[in-house]
């Protein structure tokens, strides 16, 4: 849409399994440069079929193969079914490359440690997404429907992160000077680079200034975030 | 003069069968009395225990010494007459007299016969009869007996107030069902045991009876002594003076052994093989008094996790597993489990689907049973929530098929999640954070009550951002009264009217949350105590 970096993410998907197949759905949904990694020949030609045409066969346990496909400054998604192979690669990545962000599946909090521990960026639960998916159905069911709302279903309400870019108008400019809702947009927080990477959710009252780098997270329709983020772009 | 009579017992019977004052209070009166459903049940057996506990005591005393006039008056006047009462009550709701007049009215209208009155109380009496000679009424109307104190001998029925006691006592009644479940074994052994005895007591009879031994007189004494020796009391006060007596004894205490260790291993076995089935009741007594309940099918992994969390959000929730080693896992874990199936109607009609439960969670592994809780549970109730786990895409359209309001696909989500946090990584946070609940900031959901301040109210007139609230949407309720149908409003203008039902989507620190909530409750208490 209007964030460039988007497309432009490379994402190496390891494993076309069971869960790989549908973790590749997914992700092609958004993203267009998916490379399929396994080192199953039945996996290679499965994604084949699907569709994805970068399907590599790559013997996993050899670091010299590995690093042949190109690694750096890419995302590296483990979705291997076996939980083993998952930490193996996760912690194979950690030592051949520098600047990758690695991303696994894990299926127990047990697997989830050991995924931390060895230095993957974000580990993602399985089971334990589903199960509070489930919990939230049934304590808070207007908050998960607003929820679906903005994150699953495509009717153009979203979530949308936004860098202030240099000499932008919105740059040493407070919190409670700007009206997002004549945008039609909700302002939920900032990251803030001088603060650390920490978020600060707006609604912890901090009268919080602009500066340029600070990423905004952004609720609204696309067309008016599309609208803000154009505003942003014309004052540069 | 008998017409007449005929006439307004009719007539009667047709006005009590309309009154629903007079069904209203019987069936307050039968709940008490049987009702193990019927919350005040509970209290009311604990006063009949306090009671029979009071007269037993009075009793026992009374044995020895004189006790105080009041407690002699009490005991008499005042526990007989709740036992009295009580029995008469128990007669009273045990079945209705007026249908059985009403059934035979409109009997004789039909095949215009006359009314038969002698028929009716046949009848009437039949019914009652048949509550009378039902053994908990003996000893119901046997307890009230020791009161006439005229008769010494009636005083050992004081033993009946205490069984009397088993009525109120449901682990008791157990016991005794649990014993009845090895009928067949306890009968073999008795009837082994009276052999031996007889056996016994008549060889020693024979040996010793005679006068040899000055302790045994007459057979009496012989049984006596072989009872308690085969039982392995043995008090002492006879033994055997002959070798061939001791003999005897040495046979009969080598059984009698054998005899008790084999009643003892029934009985423990009967409460071994008994003791799912006690957990099951203890867990169905509990589970049966909640409202909203939750089921969570399948403790596999998600099932598990599920049941955690709910625990910590202190939801209501039974675990169903058909697997005994994942109900013992459960049950460790502290959660309240029916071992059964839940892909059979019967396991869902005794949680009493319809009224009980809010929702069904299906989160076992196979997408199978997943699917077949859910056509079972939708067949019997239309408004239950269902929620069903799947793997398999083509099973996720047989779901929706068989009737789930919510599919959980795990590797969509993660899939989902992936995507979410490769595309925003600030903003996954930010989510993560939020549904997570895991740092203070959270959405909620705040209803709009009806005669609160935001009732009628506009979104501009109340200052979020002041009150350090974001409200991220309105979910608006349409025409129709079902909850579920509400569309949503994101951002919603300053000029959106609100109205009782809305519900408002806020995000914000759980204090500004809760002090919100808290503002729109007492709004409803001050206006309504204004109007």
């Amino acid at each position: 849409m209007f964030d460039t970096k988007q497309q432009s993410r490379d994402i190496i998907l390891f494993g076309y399994g069971k869960l790989g197949q549908r973790i590749y759905e997914m992700l092609s949904g958004t993203f267009s440069k998916i490379t399929v990694v396994d080192n199953d020949e039945g996996h290679i030609e499965e994604a084949r079929k699907n569709g994805c045409v970068t399907a590599e066969l790559v013997d996993l346990t050899d670091d010299k193969k590995l690093e042949a496909i190109g690694l750096e400054k890419k995302i590296l998604f483990c979705a291997m079914d076996e939980m083993s192979m998952n930490i193996f690669l996760v912690l194979s990545f950690r030592s051949i490359t520098i600047d990758t962000t690695i991303i696994s599946i894990s299926t127990s909090a047990e697997n989830t440690r050991k995924l931390k521990f060895i230095g993957a960026d974000k580990v993602i639960d399985i089971y334990e997404s589903s199960a509070n998916r489930i919990v939230d159905i049934i304590t808070r069911p207007a908050v998960t429907r607003v929820l679906d709302e903005i994150v699953y279903v495509d009717n153009g309400i979203s979530l949308e992160e936004i860098e202030i870019p240099h000499h932008s108008f919105l740059e040493g400019k407070y919190v409670h000077e700007i009206d997002f809702k004549a945008y039609g947009l909700i302002l939920i927080g900032i990251s803030d680079k001088e603060l650390g990477e920490d978020f600060i959710f707006v609604s912890r009252g901090i009268d919080h200034k602009f500066d340029a780098g600070d990423v905004l997270v952004l609720l609204g329709e696309s067309s008016a975030l599309e609208r803000f983020y154009k505003k942003l772009m014309e004052a540069t | 003069m008998k017409r007449l009579f005929v006439k307004y017992l009719v007539a009667l019977s047709y006005y009590l069968e309309s009154a629903p004052r007079y069904q209203r209070t019987k069936k307050f009166f039968y709940d008490l009395l049987n009702n193990d459903d019927y919350p005040y049940k509970k209290y009311f057996d604990i006063f009949m225990i306090l009671i029979i506990l009071s007269s037993v005591t009075i009793l026992v005393m009374d044995v020895r010494e004189r006790v105080a006039w009041w407690l002699d008056y009490y005991d008499l006047y005042i526990v007989t007459t709740i036992f009295v009462v009580e029995y008469l009550l128990r007669l009273w709701v045990y079945s209705d007299i007026h249908k059985v007049v009403i059934a035979e009215f409109e009997e004789s209208e039909f095949f215009e016969k006359p009314f038969s009155f002698s028929k009716v109380l046949k009848r009437i009496a039949a019914d009652k009869w048949r509550y009378v000679t039902s053994p908990a009424a003996i000893i119901d109307l046997v307890a009230i007996l020791p009161s006439y104190r005229e008769l010494r001998i009636l005083r050992v029925f004081v033993l009946f107030r205490a069984f009397k006691m088993l009525r109120y006592s449901k682990s008791l009644i157990q016991f005794f069902d649990i014993l009845r479940s090895k009928k067949i074994e306890l009968y073999t052994l008795l009837t082994l045991l009276a052999f031996f005895t007889l056996i016994a007591s008549v060889m020693i009879y024979v040996f010793e009876g005679n006068g040899t031994n000055p302790n045994i007189h007459n057979l009496f004494d012989a049984v006596y002594w072989a009872l308690v020796t085969i039982t392995t009391v043995g008090y002492g006060d006879i033994s055997p003076v002959s070798t061939e007596g001791r003999a005897v004894s040495m046979l009969i205490i080598l059984t009698g052994i054998g005899a008790i260790s084999f009643l003892t291993s029934i009985i423990v076995s009967a409460f071994s093989e008994k003791l799912p089935e006690i957990k099951e009741t203890r867990v169905m007594n509990l589970i049966l008094k909640k409202r909203d309940l939750n089921l969570v099918c399948g403790y596999g992994k998600v099932g598990q996790l599920v049941a955690k969390k709910f625990k910590e959000s202190g939801e209501s929730f039974l675990v169903i597993e058909s697997d005994p080693a994942k109900v013992e896992m459960a049950e460790l874990d502290g959660c309240d489990v029916l071992r059964a199936n839940a892909t059979k109607s019967s396991t869902l009609l005794k949680l009493k689907l319809c009224e009980n439960v809010k929702s069904i969670i299906c989160v076992t592994h196979n997408d199978i049973v997943n699917v077949f809780i859910t056509i079972n549970a939708r067949s019997l109730c239309k408004s239950v929530q269902i929620i069903a786990r799947c793997s398999d895409k083509s099973v996720a359209k047989k779901l929706r098929l068989a009737g789930a309001n919510h599919l959980i696909m795990p590797e969509e989500i993660a899939g989902l999640l992936g995507a979410v946090y490769i595309g925003q990584p600030v903003a996954f946070d930010a989510l993560q954070a939020i549904l997570t609940q895991k740092k203070s900031a959270r959405i909620d959901e705040v209803e709009v009550r009806l005669g609160s301040f935001l009732d009628g109210a506009k979104v501009g007139d109340f200052d979020f951002t002041a009150n350090r609230l974001v409200l991220l949407a309105v979910m608006k309720r349409l025409e129709s009264k079902d909850k579920s149908s509400h569309y949503i409003i994101f951002n919603p203008p300053d000029d959106t009217s609100l109205k009782a039902g809305d519900i408002l989507v806020v995000m914000g620190y759980s204090v500004s949350i809760a002090d919100f909530k808290g503002r729109v409750e007492q709004s409803v208490r001050y206006k309504t105590a204004v109007a």
